[in-house]
């Protein structure tokens, strides 16, 4: 579970980078989106440690598309 | 057996006559009702940066002499009659692109800052950094992110596009691309000078003109994509 939830933290962070590469937000939202991403982040890192995780463990081999890390 | 053909761009039919001054023999234009595409057989073609490096010569000379729309570098048809039905579908699409950057070229800007943009810009906030360590091109609020806001504004008001691709990543606090009427290139160059002139510390750099590599724009690379005949765009 954790590790389909790392997935889709990785996809909203590439869906966030377009946003920004857009220019369609304001620093403001930039600030906001940025600072939401690093809270998922750090309670990502949080999560492993309560389950004796470690980043590579949420690793998913994708088949085509390759390895999420 | 039907020779595989390296699509070059696209150019107006009534123009197809220019291909022949292109300097390039091998060239062919498989035209539509009023578009038509420009291509050389794969196999007669150079691989490699000397093949990419006469694609674009034979880009430019047909730009200068019409317009042309450059289409991605290594796009492949299997033969002369799948070109012949992409052209024909597309043909309103195209025509339309290739009226839009007719007259135009494109120009590129890179500024630079040698010493690095944060000597004179405020820290980013924990936010923007955090984006920024994922790679992203965050825009700066202080004084860099105002003279890239007004550099991009001027040169837009000369230009038909642009295409604003980054600020603030590495030592680059600017990129772009505009398509820019040819008697507004030299516009675009005070502009710039003038406006980089007034930061201490900046360089940069102008690239071309390019026939619109950057503005081709067409819907019909989304069909092509899915069936794997023209490459992803990097990035």
């Amino acid at each position: 579970m954790l590790a389909v939830i790392e997935l889709i933290r990785r996809l909203m962070e590439k869906q966030a980078l377009r946003r920004v590469e857009a220019g369609s937000l304001t620093p403001d939202e930039e600030e906001q989106l940025g600072l939401t991403l690093l809270r998922l982040d750090e309670k990502i890192d949080e999560l492993c440690g309560v389950f004796g995780l470690s980043r590579e463990d949420l690793d998913l081999d994708l088949g085509p598309i390759g390895k999420l890390y | 057996m039907s020779t595989e053909l390296l699509l070059f761009g696209f150019i107006r039919a009534a123009a197809t006559e220019l291909v022949k001054q292109a300097g390039a023999p091998a060239l062919l234009a498989v035209a539509g009702k009023t578009t038509a595409g420009v291509a050389a057989p794969a196999d007669a073609w150079p691989q490699g940066l000397t093949g990419l490096q006469l694609q674009n010569e034979v880009l430019w000379r047909l730009h200068d002499l019409d317009a042309v729309l450059p289409a991605r570098a290594g796009t492949i048809f299997a033969s002369e009659d799948d070109l012949q039905d992409l052209v024909e579908r597309y043909n309103n699409e195209i025509a339309g692109r290739l009226e839009l950057v007719a007259g135009k070229v494109e120009l590129g800007l890179e500024v630079r800052a040698p010493n690095g943009y944060r000597n004179f810009t405020p820290a980013l906030s924990p936010g923007r950094r955090y984006l920024q360590r994922l790679g992203g091109a965050v825009c700066d609020s202080g004084p860099i992110g105002v003279f890239c806001t007004q550099l991009n504004r001027r040169l837009k008001e000369i230009s038909t596009e642009g295409e604003r691709l980054v600020c603030l990543r590495a030592n680059t606090i600017f990129r772009a691309s505009y398509l820019v009427p040819k008697e507004n290139t030299a516009t675009f160059r005070d502009i710039v000078t003038e406006e980089v002139g007034r930061m201490r510390e900046l360089e940069f750099l102008i690239t071309g003109p390019w026939p619109p590599y950057s503005f081709s724009h067409l819907e019909l690379y989304k069909d092509q994509r899915k069936s794997g005949v023209i490459p992803d765009q990097p990035g």
